[in-house]
């Protein structure tokens, strides 16, 4: 159960952008699970990148520390991933919770709702 | 591939010794030695991993990959570029070839000339240290960020010219040679380092 929800994220867009864009040593740590990629056919660039151009439309702040963020990005295809994480931004800790397809290429080259 | 050590990180998060990963998005086998930690949820029995600094993860086996002499296919091209986070047009400005011929490049169908290759090796390991790859591409260089980052001016002029301009690129080679990069954190720097596979 969240404590607080809250909408219009520009502090937290950025700090996710710079979190995925920072080129310095850093001990931020990842966590994802390899059977959620493997099964959404996406891979840790894919999510590097949604998280570099993305934005983060929702807030759920935990009961305990940290909280979970809804985030939109792209992949490196130009495709639309809608991800749920958990961030501890004190402890610079990340974790990947879900994450769906927003649009698939249909057959006959229009996108549609996946 | 994981080899569990014996001691633990958290009461329920285990240190893998060496992980494969394989989820990175690269077209050649990763892994990383002493550094990931695995913890299973009690509830669903899900396997979850942390890695420490993905990005410079990311960074460091790009740069792994472009100093390697083993001539770049298909697959690499696209990884390494999408790795820096650049589009395909930009490269392909870059590069002074057409956005068909790099994405051609990129799906195997054309092969890349040895000099662009040098020219895309060359930039693609000077932009890990560009906090936006992309200007490396589009912008004039801010000389200043890469000597910060990349270290002293002599040192980075030794490795462009050795790594780079007196490659030579091997184009023909065993392919059932896998290649294979580990990767451990150094802890005095913080950075990661490649071993011997």
């Amino acid at each position: 159960m969240s404590a607080k929800t809250k909408t219009g994220l520009n502090l937290e867009t950025v700090w996710l952008r710079e979190y995925a864009r920072t080129y310095q040593p850093t001990e931020a740590g990842f966590w994802f699970s390899p059977e959620l990629l493997r099964e959404k056919n996406t891979t840790l660039l894919d999510v590097r990148h949604a998280f570099s151009v993305g934005n983060v439309m929702l807030s759920d702040k935990l009961d305990g520390p940290g909280a979970r963020w809804t985030v939109i990005g792209e992949d490196c295809d130009g495709r639309l991933l809608l991800m749920t994480v958990i961030v501890v931004s004190a402890e610079l800790s990340v974790s990947l919770e879900s994450l769906e397809r927003l649009v698939e290429a249909s057959k006959d080259g229009k996108n549609e709702i996946a | 591939m994981e080899k569990m050590k014996s001691h633990k990180q958290k009461a329920d998060e285990q240190i893998v010794h060496e992980y494969e990963v394989d989820t990175l998005g690269a077209p050649f086998k990763v892994s990383i030695i002493d550094v990931a930690s695995i913890r299973i949820d009690p509830k669903t029995g899900k396997k979850s991993v942390q890695i420490p600094d993905l990005v410079g993860l990311i960074n460091s086996v790009v740069r792994r990959r472009v100093s390697d002499k083993r001539k770049l296919n298909g697959p690499e091209l696209k990884f390494l570029r999408t790795a820096i986070r650049v589009r395909a047009k930009t490269l392909a400005e870059f590069l002074d070839m057409s956005p068909e011929h790099l994405s051609r490049c990129e799906a195997g169908s054309k092969v890349m000339t040895t000099v662009s290759e040098k020219l895309l090796r060359l930039s693609v390991y000077l932009a890990t240290y560009m906090a936006e790859p992309q200007d490396m591409f589009e912008k004039q260089v801010d000389e200043d960020e890469i000597v910060k980052k990349a270290g002293e001016p002599e040192d980075i002029l030794k490795r462009i010219v050795n790594r780079f301009l007196l490659m030579k690129i091997q184009s023909v080679f065993d392919p059932s040679v896998e290649l294979k990069y580990s990767f451990r954190r150094v802890d005095t720097s913080e950075q990661w380092s490649t071993e011997a596979a």
